[in-house]
């Protein structure tokens, strides 16, 4: 059980996280934002590699600040952006790092790697220096390295950039088979990450924690208010003006937009027909404060 | 567009904070290198000023060369910016000229260079108005000095140096290898600076320092002082070569980068291609596994990170590329060293292992500056962090991975270099390798001080937020304790970190004594034992690692285990350090450089007087010496039998003993006199080693007494050592018997003695002093004594004094002889005692000279054979030439003794100590090759040359006095050596030694030169121009008539008391011998300081043939100037009103360049008399000549002989 009690940070002016609280448990957790919400500074302090200017993480009761050891015993840690020794083959890394994990039983850790890299598909690549992967082959590096020491708490910051759409699934695939028996928080800007695997999720704007649920609760708080319409495109700045815009979408022939209204609009905005909302409509809902 | 784009470099590079550091630091280096004096590259004072045009001209140019480094730094921000950052795409496909580009950048770098360099000229200029600088030391402010020499050196090297970095940035693309090229660089620039102090031609030692200080300091070689302070650098000659050269280089590299510059990605570069995979998509399994957290597990992170460290760095290529320059810097120390030096020494083991130290220790600590940034840095520079520090993995582990891994490659580097000089030394074959021998240098002369030097270094980048200032940090650290630390006045060892002094390694001795040795390895261990805790507290540990977030964060990373192994440190590192001080200060007298000087301007004050008051004489010395080699202690036991020798009673007698403590003095009385014991000034003069007895009645004139006395050499301790070894002592009777005169501790340096206000400084007596020509030079407190001995020792080896051996026995345990000399002895005598072997030999006059029998005898270490037999050949030619044209020698016997340590040979009574390191392992060379010196045969010639010259003839000590003791013993080594090796090698001496020696050691002296008969301590001329001046005398007046004037001298002054012969007395001599025609050139060699200037004007012309001869015509040059005193400012004769030319000049003809013989092999040799500035002059050959060569014996003083030779141009 993770529990995340205020926490604060901020970097000079900037307010990173403000007065953040989630209380996690196992299972696949989304935290959904745009980029600059404050979701790496979340997940950074929460591999603890910074500490929050106030408030607490306590990992089972305990707090991690005061004791970084029993998150870091029980982490696996996918970074946004990482970088790797050049010249080092992915088998010499991978063990490298099982050791750091604490891994000490040479045949043990023999094993893990073996399995690991065989698992993300690496496994005939292995002899090659990581350095050299491309962009899909060094994430599946990544979560391969996350999984080291079968953590309990694994956060993948970003994990899905960068792979192309079979990766994709696979990787997907991956962490949900995992999450049966870890916390899993997956940050991330892509809602369809979100929406298929994870049962509980967050949108995080500015810093702040703008929603938290399942995703079709999330998606309930705006069912029958979202109406949508095609429209050319110079006609948007005036709907903005008026209305909840909540995304537009460049079809063939003009902009579909979609709004948030309790009825639908009226008079020179006639023609708008209700839609059945998705997680992406009720993202940006929460995301602009809509709701 | 061109404009713009420049303005944005130079505003890129001036924005960097880096940049202005530079800035600050060579702007203050420049002022301080300008107004502190122990800093100045010229002894700069009272007669070379700090702002002379030539000093600051050498300044300019040498410190050109600290753009190595920055110039490193620049490139990478100006050329390689767009990869660094990633922004290569982006830049290189902007619609931007290749060559605007290019050119824009090349030209920021240049500016950006040129700005650092010229922030040092700022500060030289400005540091000529700092307030510590004496104003004696300033000449007149002038900014041409400064501004001429930036624009022939300073802009030129700029770019140089941009040029150089440019081309490797902008070709390799490898930001490593910059760096590595800077070391690279700066490499080069040692090893160049070393092939300049051998005999390579001029014009190659012209071009070998890019920077052109050297061609410089080549183009001033002969100036006076007056000249260096206003004459600015010359633009044409050697300077002018080396511009021309290395300005078109660096032309040629950007050039070169123009054309060579690829666009774009580079092949290779980027990542491989990328091959489709086929991903399998069945279920996936998630393995467990079996975590520690233990210590064990720590130690395996600690081992797997180490590794990981090590081989990383190993394998790299900078790695690779320095580890190989070092070799090579090594390798070419060793070749220059043993090879190409003109006195080279052979390669034992000790020496063998010193050079390969000496060589690696700057490399070594380059490459702890550049790799500890790369060790430290490394995986925030892969991007590792995050992985890293989110693991469980301790921060110790980490730490001491790294710590470990740096101070792994170092020894990885001790141990190639140690290879490649066992190696080495088998394949010069000469002397078997030790290892043992060199394991030992190296595990206590530079693994402990280097192991300290890696900890400072990464403590200190604890704190420095990047890279590249952690390399600046680190260096700026290392210099200060390597060199720096030398020249604070106030320094103490127990602020010199790193510093575990084992001492010199000797072949017979090995280490002196380790006491010190193992103390600071403690004290200094225990700092970086605690620099080592604080490490780990401070670790950089996740993201936002600055150093206050650290330091905020310290409460929870000190545990109580950390607290505790910190206090434990702590208290070590204090402990050890207050057991230092005391030993040092408080149980002995240890004190900083500038209370030393203080004290020698107290003494002056107490006792400048007494240097001159009347003493009583030591007629007869009997001495018991009980060395105990084992406990490095002695004994020595003994009575002087004094005499009243002047025309007054004496009332005190201040007697000097050699003790570092009272307690040393077991016994110390003088019958009829009684010790002073209070009074105002008797703890001051106990603080100098001086008691003070009063005679009670008055000792009378002509009355006798005896003093006797018991002293005790104590076993080392910590901060006082002892002059006994465990295999080869030597100690002289000024540093273990008392004394009746007292050392002259004054100060002689004149800039010192006018900031402590001692007025000038007092120089010797004039020759005429009748009152000063009753003492000699060794002393006022003896003239000759009897002498007697008994030395006792450990039983294995052989105790040695002067004097005939009259017995050998053991008694309580200890091998004894009793020595007595069969005339009397100077009061300067030895004690020698070591496992020696003995050769021995014997010298029988065959020539019927009046000469005894000689015992000669060489005590050496066992592995030192090499020299042995030559130097007994030696002894016995000198004795060969010295007896039949100086007379007998006086005593039975001659011994050469060895001892350890040091780089001389000293002339006692019949006994002559030779150090380890001086004729026993020089390489003598080939005797029929004409290039090389052989110094083992020279120095025993001179040495025993001594027992005329010093022994027999002893000096007044007046003006001049060390002319007649060196310098007549300088000429009668000469003599021999030329006797027994040939007139081409005793040439090669005189150039290679002898006229080096006087013209550079003349202007190195702070004081001013006096003529050769008034010299006083000057080497230069004691030593060189004395055997320069015979050396010409004697190929003047005959070498017959000039050796026979010395024996006149000798025969009439030698052997005799007081009054005893100054320079006077021997120029007369040589007067009394010399035609008339000669008087002037000896005034001019001795009572002047004179110059002559010769030179071939214009062509020769040839005309004849071989049947009817040849005919030579010329213009001979030649012109005498007269130096003053003063300042060394010269005259022609020309402009003296009353002096005219009327020289003896020497020409030689040649069939071949007489270069390679040294003027020697003529066809002809004729002699002219000169009396007008230009002669026309002809000559008639039979043989056909090539070359005109004047004075080619080298008979006149002359600086520059570049232009007394002309090669003949037939048509």
């Amino acid at each position: 059980m993770l529990s995340i009690n205020n926490i604060s940070k901020s970097f000079g002016k900037i307010d990173a996280l403000k007065n953040v609280s989630l209380d996690l448990d196992v299972g696949m957790f989304g935290l959904l934002g745009p980029n600059g919400a404050g979701k790496s500074t979340l997940m950074r302090t929460l591999a603890t590699l910074q500490l929050p200017d106030s408030g607490t993480v306590n990992l089972n009761g305990v707090n991690i600040a005061e004791n970084p050891d029993v998150m870091r015993r029980t982490l696996g840690y996918l970074p946004q952006d990482f970088g790797v020794y050049p010249r080092m083959s992915a088998v010499a890394l991978l063990d490298h790092l099982a050791i750091l994990q604490g891994i000490t039983d040479n045949d043990g850790r023999k094993t893990q790697v073996e399995s690991l890299l065989k698992e993300v598909n690496l496994w005939p690549k292995r002899y090659s220096a990581v350095s050299t992967y491309s962009g899909g082959q060094r994430q599946r590096f990544g979560v391969a390295q996350a999984l080291l020491g079968d953590p309990k708490v694994l956060i993948v910051d970003e994990p899905t950039a960068g792979l192309d759409p079979l990766e994709r699934q696979r990787f997907l695939n991956l962490l949900s088979e995992a999450a049966e028996d870890r916390i899993i928080i997956l940050s991330t800007h892509i809602v369809d990450d979100v929406r298929d695997l994870c049962l509980d999720m967050a949108i995080m704007g500015d810093g702040e924690i703008v929603a938290r649920g399942a995703p079709e609760d999330l998606i309930a708080k705006i069912d029958g208010k979202v109406w949508r319409k095609q429209v050319d495109k110079d006609e948007v700045e005036a709907l903005r003006e008026k209305h909840q815009v909540l995304k537009t979408q460049i079809q063939k022939g003009g902009v579909t937009v979609s709004v948030l209204a309790d009825k639908a609009p009226t008079g020179s905005s006639a023609g708008f027909k209700k839609s059945a909302p998705d997680l992406e409509d009720a993202y940006f809902a929460h995301l602009n404060r809509f709701v | 567009m061109f404009g713009k784009l420049l303005a944005f470099e130079i505003k890129l590079h001036t924005s960097q904070i880096g940049f202005w550091v530079v800035v600050s630091i060579m702007f203050i280096l420049g002022a301080l290198f300008m107004s502190l004096d122990f800093l100045s590259m010229s002894a700069t004072g009272e007669r070379i000023k700090a702002n002379g045009a030539l000093t600051v001209a050498v300044m300019v140019s040498f410190f050109s060369m600290f753009s190595i480094f920055f110039g490193a730094v620049f490139v990478v921000g100006g050329v390689m910016r767009d990869q660094v950052h990633n922004f290569l795409e982006i830049t290189h496909s902007a619609p931007i000229k290749t060559s605007t580009m290019m050119i824009t950048r090349m030209v920021g770098v240049y500016i950006a260079v040129f700005l650092c360099l010229f922030a040092f000229v700022l500060g030289l200029a400005m540091g000529q108005y700092m307030p510590w600088l004496a104003t004696e030391s300033l000449g007149p402010k002038n900014l041409l000095y400064f501004l001429q020499p930036t624009l022939v050196f300073m802009v030129i090297n700029a770019l140089l140096v941009s040029g150089i970095y440019t081309a490797v940035a902008a070709i390799t693309r490898n930001k490593a290898l910059v760096y590595v090229t800077a070391i690279a660089l700066f490499l080069l620039y040692m090893v160049s600076g070393l092939m300049t102090t051998q005999s390579t031609p001029k014009w190659v030692m012209a071009l070998v320092d890019p920077f052109g200080a050297n061609a410089l300091a080549l183009a001033a070689e002969f100036w006076p002082a007056a000249e260096q302070n206003t004459r600015m650098s010359p633009l044409g000659g050697y300077v002018g070569l080396n511009r021309l050269v290395w300005g078109g280089f660096a032309i040629f590299l950007y050039l070169a980068t123009f054309k060579l510059f690829k666009r774009g990605l580079v092949a290779g570069k980027n990542k491989n291609a990328i091959e489709a995979e086929t991903l399998s998509t069945k279920a996936i399994t998630l393995p467990t596994a079996k975590t520690n957290y233990n210590t064990g597990s720590a130690v395996k992170a600690f081992w797997a990170r180490f590794k990981l460290e090590y081989l990383r760095t190993v394998k790299s290529i900078p790695f690779i590329i320095l580890a190989g320059l070092c070799v090579v810097f090594f390798a070419l120390i060793v070749i220059i060293q043993l090879n190409f030096a003109p006195d080279p020494v052979l390669p034992t083991n000790a020496l063998l292992v010193g050079m390969v130290f000496g060589s690696l220790s700057l490399p070594t600590m380059l490459i702890i500056i550049f790799f500890s940034g790369e060790i430290i840095w490394r995986d925030k520079v892969a991007g590792m962090t995050e992985i890293i520090d989110a693991s469980p993995v301790r921060n110790w582990s980490l730490m001491a991975a790294k710590w470990a891994a740096l101070m792994a490659i170092v020894f990885t580097i001790f141990i190639v270099g140690l290879a490649f000089g066992m190696t080495a030394q088998v394949f010069m074959g000469d002397v078997p390798v030790n290892p043992l021998t060199h394991f030992k240098f190296t595990a206590f002369g530079f693994v402990p001080t280097f192991a300290l030097y890696c900890i400072l270094v990464l403590f200190v980048q604890n704190f420095m937020p990047n890279r590249i200032a952690g390399m600046v940090a680190s260096a700026a650290v290392l210099i200060f304790f390597v060199i720096g630390i030398n020249f604070l006045p106030f320094a103490h060892p127990l602020m010199d970190y790193g510093s575990v002094p084992a001492g010199s390694l000797s072949e017979l001795n090995g280490f002196a004594s380790l006491i010190g040795f193992k103390w600071f390895l403690l004290y200094w261990g225990s700092l970086a034992a605690l620099f080592a805790v604080l490490s780990i507290w401070l670790w950089r540990r996740g993201l936002q690692s600055s150093l206050r977030a650290r330091m905020k964060g310290l409460r929870k990373r000190i545990t109580v285990p950390s607290i505790a192994v910190a206090s434990l440190f702590l208290a070590s590192f204090a402990g050890s350090g207050a057991y230092i001080y005391k030993s040092y200060n408080i149980d002995n007298n240890f004190r900083t450089a500038k209370q030393a000087e203080l004290r020698r301007g107290k003494w002056e004050k107490l006792l400048g007087d007494q240097l001159k008051a009347p003493i009583p004489k030591i007629r007869s010395v009997d001495v018991e010496m009980q060395f105990s080699p084992s406990q490095q202690s002695s004994v020595v036991k003994g009575t002087y039998i004094l005499e009243n020798a002047n025309a007054e009673p004496l009332r005190e007698v201040y007697v000097s003993v050699p003790v570092s403590h009272k307690r040393e003095i077991l016994q110390l009385d003088i019958d009829g006199a009684k010790l002073v014991t209070d009074g105002e000034n008797i703890k001051d003069l106990e603080s100098f080693g001086i008691q003070l007895f009063k005679f009670d009645p008055a000792f009378m004139p002509g009355a006798k007494t005896t003093l006797s006395f018991e002293l005790v050499q104590s076993p080392p301790v910590l901060g006082d050592g002892s002059r006994i070894l465990r295999n080869g002592t030597f100690v002289d009777n000024f540093s273990s018997m008392p004394q009746l005169d007292i050392r002259d501790r004054r100060l002689t340096n004149p800039d010192k003695r006018r900031k402590y206000g001692l007025g000038e400084r007092e120089k010797a007596p004039d020759r005429t002093d009748m009152l000063a020509r009753q003492s000699l030079f060794f002393g006022r407190s003896a003239d000759r004594v009897d002498f007697k001995a008994k030395v006792c020792t450990d039983i294995g080896q052989i105790p040695i004094a002067p004097g005939k051996m009259m017995r050998t026995y053991a008694e309580n345990g200890k091998a004894c002889r009793d020595y007595q000399a069969i005339n009397p002895i100077m009061n300067f005598f030895s004690f020698l005692s070591a496992d020696f072997e003995v050769v021995r030999s014997e010298w029988k006059d065959t020539k019927g000279l009046n000469g005894k029998d000689v015992d000669l005898a060489i005590y050496f270490h066992h592995e030192h054979a090499y020299n042995t037999e030559l130097m007994m050949q030696a002894m016995k030619d000198s004795l060969d030439t010295f007896t039949e044209i100086y007379g007998p020698y006086q005593y039975n016997q001659i011994r050469i003794m060895e001892f350890p340590y040091r780089s001389f040979a000293q002339a006692f009574a019949g006994t002559i100590p030779f150090s380890e390191n001086m004729g026993f392992v020089r390489d003598p060379g080939d005797p029929d090759d004409n290039k090389s010196v052989d110094l083992a045969t020279y120095i025993t010639m001179h040495e025993v040359g001594h027992q005329w010259f010093g022994h027999q003839i002893v000096p007044a000590y007046t003006k001049g006095f060390n002319i007649l003791s060196e310098g007549l013993t300088e000429n009668a080594a000469m003599t021999a050596y030329e006797q027994k090796l040939g007139w081409q090698k005793a040439r090669r001496l005189l150039e290679q030694y002898t006229i080096q020696a006087y013209l550079t050691g003349r202007i190195v002296d702070r004081d001013d030169e006096p003529p050769l008969a008034k010299a006083e301590g000057q080497g230069y001329l004691n030593y060189n121009k004395a055997s320069w001046v015979f050396w010409g005398l004697k190929h003047n007046m005959g070498e017959e008539k000039m050796q026979a004037a010395i024996r006149g001298f000798l025969d009439e002054y030698g052997t005799k008391n007081a009054p005893y012969p100054t320079t006077i007395e021997l120029v007369n001599a040589l007067r009394a011998a010399a035609p008339e025609d000669m008087q002037g050139l000896i005034t001019d060699y001795w009572d002047r300081i004179v110059f002559w200037r010769m030179s071939v004007g214009g062509d020769v012309k040839l005309t004849g043939n071989e049947a009817d001869g040849y005919e030579v015509s010329f213009t001979a040059k030649v012109d005498k100037r007269i130096a003053s005193e003063a300042d060394g400012k010269e005259t022609s004769v020309t402009e003296i009103d009353g002096e005219s030319l009327n020289e003896w000049v020497e020409i030689g003809f040649y069939d071949q360049d007489p270069k390679d013989t040294l003027g020697g092999d003529w066809l002809k040799l004729e002699r002219v008399r000169i009396t007008k500035a230009e002669t026309e002059l002809s000559f008639t050959l039979k043989q056909k000549p090539t070359h005109v060569l004047l004075d080619p014996r080298r008979l006149l003083i002359e600086r520059n002989v570049t232009d007394n030779v002309k090669k003949i141009i037939t048509e």
